[in-house]
């Protein structure tokens, strides 16, 4: 060993990985291929099938998941470098009550037609109306800007983040005035 | 699905320098991961093995000095993006950046990430070197300073040795430069410059209450084989001091002609070369008036 503080196991070259993280809230231990994407490690491991697969590019946002508090193209995360790190998915998500009034305005603005992007979508929009929480047009489409969807053309999705910030704006002044 | 390539993880700063220094098959490095984990999709030979580097924390910090700030190669876009100091101070550095690929890219992307990629039309480039930014590269047994404009020897391509990582981007204060970017790509998100400009300028006050020109940095991007600056436009416009209409269209003609772009599935050599011109003018405008 070249210097005592060195990790074996960091200076060797590795076909898999022994990593450990939290996906929505739960720890995995899981050995995988080093060449696995967090995507890959979320459909074809753990059967995590509402992350989609798009482009596989980092261009299309169908496979956005929030890593560590941000949201990320999880085709762009390489396995080694998943490990520690806190993942939240549209299945985690989608069972938190703040979530519950972005996927009824989806529904209600039919802001989904084949559902492909509906996922990323709903990942994206959480994620921006946890950092604005009542935004401009333009922050909505800047938000959802690393996000692709070919059926609606995007105006319903921009409404359905619209009425998801009025429903969540109501219900906390709702909660306050109780 | 990604196939055939090793990764080495190393842990801290001085792991990482040990293994590239005794590394034997060519390697890449992991640091945003945005930019290679594409290209080995598009082509699995892009590297036989990955040196990860997106976890080494003593890279991901962004410190204050003196009459420096000191950006970690490791810093992701979105960190630079939420840095104080640099949206009071650095417009062109924030225009830039915010511009680049998606929210989701800019969680992940790095600085060195940009910079080492060495693309032509690397967006946070022209700004810092605009700023006149050095690199910090360092290799097990050395350690060297040199300067951002220095660093690009033509597309993908720098002075960075295989044993070297960039550890640093030094980035002078500069609280007298007023700066603004400005790019052209096919859309707003997600897209590949077809030409982009940063321009800082610094005025001070004449004895007869007008202001004059007393610093100008231009840098051009997505047109020439690596990011450069526009040297003659930069010294006319310092020569003449006062911005002028004739001035302004002279400085506008002059970039357009510093320009050397090809023609790509981006855009045309002539095209380019024009905006080049167009997009000056606009930072001129903006930055003049928004004082």
């Amino acid at each position: 060993m070249p210097n005592r503080n060195f990790t074996a196991e960091n200076l060797k070259l590795k076909d898999s990985i022994d990593i450990c993280f939290k996906l929505n809230s739960r720890e995995v231990n899981i050995k995988v291929p080093c060449t696995y994407t967090l995507l890959d490690i979320l459909r074809y491991e753990l059967k995590h099938t509402g992350t989609k697969e798009g482009c596989g590019m980092g261009e299309c946002g169908a496979c956005t998941v929030i890593m560590d508090g941000g949201i990320v193209n999880a085709c762009l995360v390489l396995s080694t470098a998943v490990s520690g790190r806190d993942i939240w998915t549209i299945e985690g998500v989608s069972a938190k009550e703040d979530a519950k009034p972005i996927i009824d305005a989806f529904v209600a603005k039919t802001a989904t037609q084949c559902g492909f992007c509906t996922p990323g979508m709903v990942m994206a929009s959480y994620y921006l109306l946890s950092k604005y929480k009542d935004p401009t047009d333009e922050q909505i489409q800047e938000g959802l800007s690393g996000n692709l969807c070919r059926c609606t053309g995007y105006a319903k999705i921009i409404e359905a983040v619209k009425a998801a910030a009025r429903e969540l704006n109501g219900a906390k002044k709702e909660a306050r005035d109780a | 699905m990604l196939r055939n390539f090793k990764v080495l993880t190393p842990a801290s700063l001085n792991e990482a320098l040990y293994v590239i220094n005794n590394i034997e098959q060519p390697f890449r490095f992991l640091a945003g991961g945005t930019d290679v984990l594409v290209r080995l999709k598009d082509n699995p030979a892009y590297a036989q093995a990955l040196v990860d580097i997106s976890k080494i924390g003593e890279l991901a910090k962004i410190e204050e000095h003196k009459s420096t700030f000191v950006i970690g190669s490791g810093v992701r876009h979105e960190a630079l993006l939420a840095y104080g100091p640099f949206i009071e101070n650095y417009n062109g550095l924030i225009e830039a950046v915010a511009a680049i690929g998606s929210p989701q890219i800019r969680t992940l992307a790095t600085v060195g990430g940009n910079i080492g990629n060495a693309s032509p039309a690397g967006d946070s480039i022209g700004p810092l070197m605009a700023f006149d930014a050095e690199v910090e590269l360092r290799s097990q047994d050395s350690n060297r300073i040199v300067k951002l404009e220095d660093f690009f020897t033509g597309p993908g391509k720098t002075v960075l040795k295989h044993n070297e990582i960039i550890t640093k981007i030094i980035l002078p204060k500069s609280d007298a430069l007023k700066s603004g970017w400005k790019r052209l790509g096919q859309r707003r998100a997600v897209a590949i410059s077809k030409v982009s400009v940063t321009l800082a300028l610094g005025f001070v006050k004449h004895s007869n209450g007008s202001d004059r020109i007393a610093d100008v940095r231009i840098a051009l991007g997505a047109v020439a084989p690596t990011v450069i600056r526009a040297r003659k436009a930069e010294k006319f416009l310092l020569e003449n001091q006062t911005l002028t209409k004739a001035v302004i269209k002279e400085a506008c003609g002059l970039v357009a002609r510093e320009a050397r772009p090809i023609t790509d599935i981006r855009s045309n050599t002539e095209y380019r070369s024009e905006m080049c011109g167009v997009l000056l003018g606009d930072l001129i405008e903006k930055l003049a008036c928004a004082r």
